[in-house]
């Protein structure tokens, strides 16, 4: 393939992530192209096709053209590395959403055929593409903002989308709730800014299901010090959506989701001069479509040439493993108004 | 009978919710009825059986309700207002008896509302006896329907149908009324009428689904309606206070008017006459630290300077038709006499007719049946109840 050539890409699962983010941030890219849809409710399908003129819809994602030159699984998280494993096979490039599977081994497997066939895997984490979570990772590896304190972060993921199914409730195909599905590009995102955490507490309000809200302390240390902090993950509380790392320097506070209008930079002196690549001018407004687009144009470039992927599937493992992790040792969440806690059966 | 597989319709709602989290608790066997998947999370917290299903829908209730012994009928379809609404309830309510019947279910226990007595009974003291009469609200009229629906299959199939109708029920995850009540609090929109007098009926999220259970459990309940309550006498006051007081930036103590006022103060706003917002935004701009904010941005900054060269320029009577309008504007504002400076007076905030006869109300129900039949006794007082709700409301950050 021809580096001015447009990659041609097929969606595998045509729910709610696909229609409300992969194709609209596919809309106004010039590297890459949906050129198919594939979803076992044919209509979907269909439907999304009309609306975005796109000529092929496909029920069985096995029926997608040969052609193609990627494709984006944005399927249950059962079928993440499942249906990854098969375009592997077949020498197509694969953008697969969060998580890459379920646990660890299934996890290894399939990075292991991707290596075999010499097949890009890419996973889907958009955090990694937002410009303000970049310039986190420049100032704390380049040591900008002095040693690191401490950080918080809390988010409101609330579904306001319609879900196409119910998959996502379900602890055996969603591998768990809040914690594996936004967990998985939240705690990619500390990870890759911070290292490997070197002390985790988990509690979540799972009474049996899935948990809907959770919290993590979390200690991290690397050559910028130790630093410490909280994380609150919700799909029921109004949090606002935000990040804050306190370092000896400068504090960086940023909204994301719903609250991106917001970045601060907060000089512990404030007569010290914030480094120009720090400045808020260097950080274009991006929308959360934005992060969709800028993913699928790293992904476009990384099928070309897979060093540059923004998000290699070997890359996502650690973070795979602390969610592992924080379920094996999990404490209950309790909501602070409850005065005796329901004896309830527990589900594997 | 206790039961053991139980079905709730509306199980992502407030009340299916929290029944659901108590039946899982007594270790039944629950399946919810879902009809959006991205309303379900606080529900998939449990262990139970999702099924997603549309009353409307005859063939997915009844596939819900298979092999269930017990059903909560706990949905109000919110998707449509008027006659529409009102039809769906009665469309959703028969298919739901319906499947019960051909699914040999053993209880129905149907969560009506003290809303089949009109929004503002004319009754001071309601009890079960008290005539339903049609008011024209779609609500309480597609209620009184629903309830009619359930007692004729009762009557003509002997279905084993229990009729609810509890008063104002709040507590944590009571979304809608609390939210409004916090945001109104939050922007100091918000009014004690005649001193906050009112009765409020309030009924404590966890006292009414005891009531629910019991219903479900007693043979005695059957073809039967039941008022269910909490037992004190609570007022608006000490309802609105209580939320008031852990709400950021409310001020206390809250304003009082009289319900002749608040009338006085919407007929202003329904003429146009009302300056309160344009009032707000006078005050704001009169503060010397937004205008030196202002004057920051440069375009405010010439804007500022434009608008100081077309007052320059103006003439003497149309300055003065300025300044008069906009000490119109300024309403309220202290009033000077002989020197002395009389208090502001707060502006009456035009509450909607509804709100008004709502804190007003004087009416208050009875729940001598369900204690005599039920056994119901609400276990959870109003100090607890709002303990815990002011808790969910700080947690939750209303």
């Amino acid at each position: 393939m021809a580096d001015n050539d447009i990659v041609r890409l097929g969606i595998i699962g045509c729910g709610a992530i696909a229609e409300f983010a992969y194709l609209p941030a596919a809309q106004h890219l010039r590297q890459a192209q949906v050129v198919a849809l594939a979803d076992k409710n044919i209509g979907r399908a269909r439907m999304l096709a009309e609306r975005h003129n796109i000529g092929t819809w496909v029920d069985d994602y096995r029926q997608l053209p040969q052609d193609l030159d990627g494709v984006i699984i944005a399927l249950p998280h059962d079928l993440h590395a499942p249906v990854a494993t098969e375009f592997l096979q077949h020498h197509t490039a694969v953008l697969v959403e969060k998580p890459l599977a379920l646990t660890i081994p299934e996890a290894e497997k399939v990075i292991e055929v991707a290596r075999a066939n010499k097949t890009l895997l890419q996973v889907g984490q958009i955090y990694r593409f937002c410009h303000r979570a970049q310039m986190v990772k420049r100032a704390v590896e380049q040591g900008w903002i002095g040693n690191l304190r401490s950080f918080s972060l809390e988010g409101n993921f609330a579904d306001t989308n319609p879900m196409a199914s119910g998959f996502a409730w379900d602890k055996k195909r969603s591998g768990g709730g809040t914690l594996m599905d936004v967990g998985s590009l939240v705690l990619d995102l500390l990870m890759w800014w911070f290292g490997d955490p070197v002390r985790v507490e988990y509690s979540d309000d799972s009474l049996g299901g899935v948990e809907c809200d959770c919290e993590l302390n979390l200690e991290f240390q690397n050559a910028r010090g130790t630093i410490s902090g909280k994380v609150i993950l919700s799909r029921l509380r109004k949090l606002r959506d935000i990040v804050r790392i306190d370092a000896d320097r400068l504090s960086i506070v940023y909204g994301f989701e719903t609250n991106q209008g917001l970045l601060e930079l907060i000089p512990a002196d404030k007569d010290w001069q914030v480094p120009f690549l720090l400045d808020v001018r260097s950080v274009p407004h991006q929308s959360h479509i934005d992060f969709f687009a800028e993913q699928l144009k790293n992904f476009a470039i990384a099928i070309r040439a897979p060093e540059k992927s923004g998000a290699p599937a070997e890359s996502v493992l650690p973070s795979l493993a602390l969610i592992e992790q924080c379920y094996q040792t999990r404490r209950p969440l309790k909501y602070p108004w409850e005065v005796e806690q329901a004896a309830v059966p527990q589900v594997a | 009978m206790n039961p053991q597989r139980v079905l709730i319709t509306g199980a992502t709602g407030f009340v299916g919710c929290r029944l659901a989290e108590v039946l899982v608790g007594k270790g039944i066997d629950v399946t919810g009825m879902v009809r959006s998947w991205h309303k379900a999370a606080r529900l998939a917290r449990l262990p139970i059986r999702m099924v997603q299903g549309d009353l409307l829908n005859p063939g997915s209730v009844r596939e819900a309700m298979r092999n269930c012994d017990t059903v909560f009928h706990c949905a109000l379809d919110s998707s449509s207002d008027g006659a529409a609404h009102r039809q769906a309830m009665v469309e959703g309510t028969t298919n739901v008896m319906a499947a019960a019947l051909a699914e040999n279910v053993k209880k129905i226990v149907y969560l009506s509302s003290t809303a089949v007595y009109g929004f503002w009974p004319t009754a001071t003291h309601v009890t079960e006896e008290t005539p339903i009469p049609y008011t024209g609200s779609a609500y309480c009229d597609g209620k009184i329907d629903c309830e009619n629906v359930a007692l004729k299959y009762h009557r003509e199939h002997g279905l084993p149908v229990t009729i609810l109708r509890p008063t104002m029920v709040y507590g944590p995850f009571e979304t809608f009324w609390a939210a409004h009540l916090v945001r109104c609090l939050g922007r100091n929109w918000m009014t004690l009428v005649n001193g906050g007098a009112g009765i409020c009926n309030s009924l404590y999220i966890d006292n009414l689904i005891s009531a629910m259970i019991r219903a479900a459990e007693q043979e005695s309940a059957v073809g039967q309606v039941f008022i269910i309550s909490d037992a004190q006498t609570v007022t608006w006051k000490q309802m609105v206070e209580r939320h008031a007081e852990v709400v950021k930036g409310c001020r206390l103590p809250l304003p009082d008017a009289t319900a002749e006022e608040i009338a006085a103060a919407r007929a202003d706003v329904e003429r146009g006459n009302n300056p309160s917002s344009l009032r707000a935004a006078f005050r704001l701009l009169r503060k010397p630290e937004t205008r030196s904010a202002l004057r920051t941005v440069p375009m405010l900054a010439t804007a500022e300077k434009v608008a100081r060269s077309v007052v320059d320029r103006m003439p003497d009577d149309v300055l003065q038709l300025v300044k008069r309008a906009a000490k119109s504007a300024n309403g309220n504002k202290p009033s000077v006499e002989n020197g002395v400076t009389a208090p502001a007076k707060a502006p009456v905030i035009p509450l909607s007719d509804h709100d008004v006869r709502l804190f007003t109300c004087n009416v208050t129900f009875s729940i001598e049946k369900a204690r005599k039949l039920l056994g119901y006794e609400p276990r959870i007082d109003f100090a607890e109840g709002i303990r815990r709700t002011a808790e969910w409301i700080r947690w939750m950050r209303l």
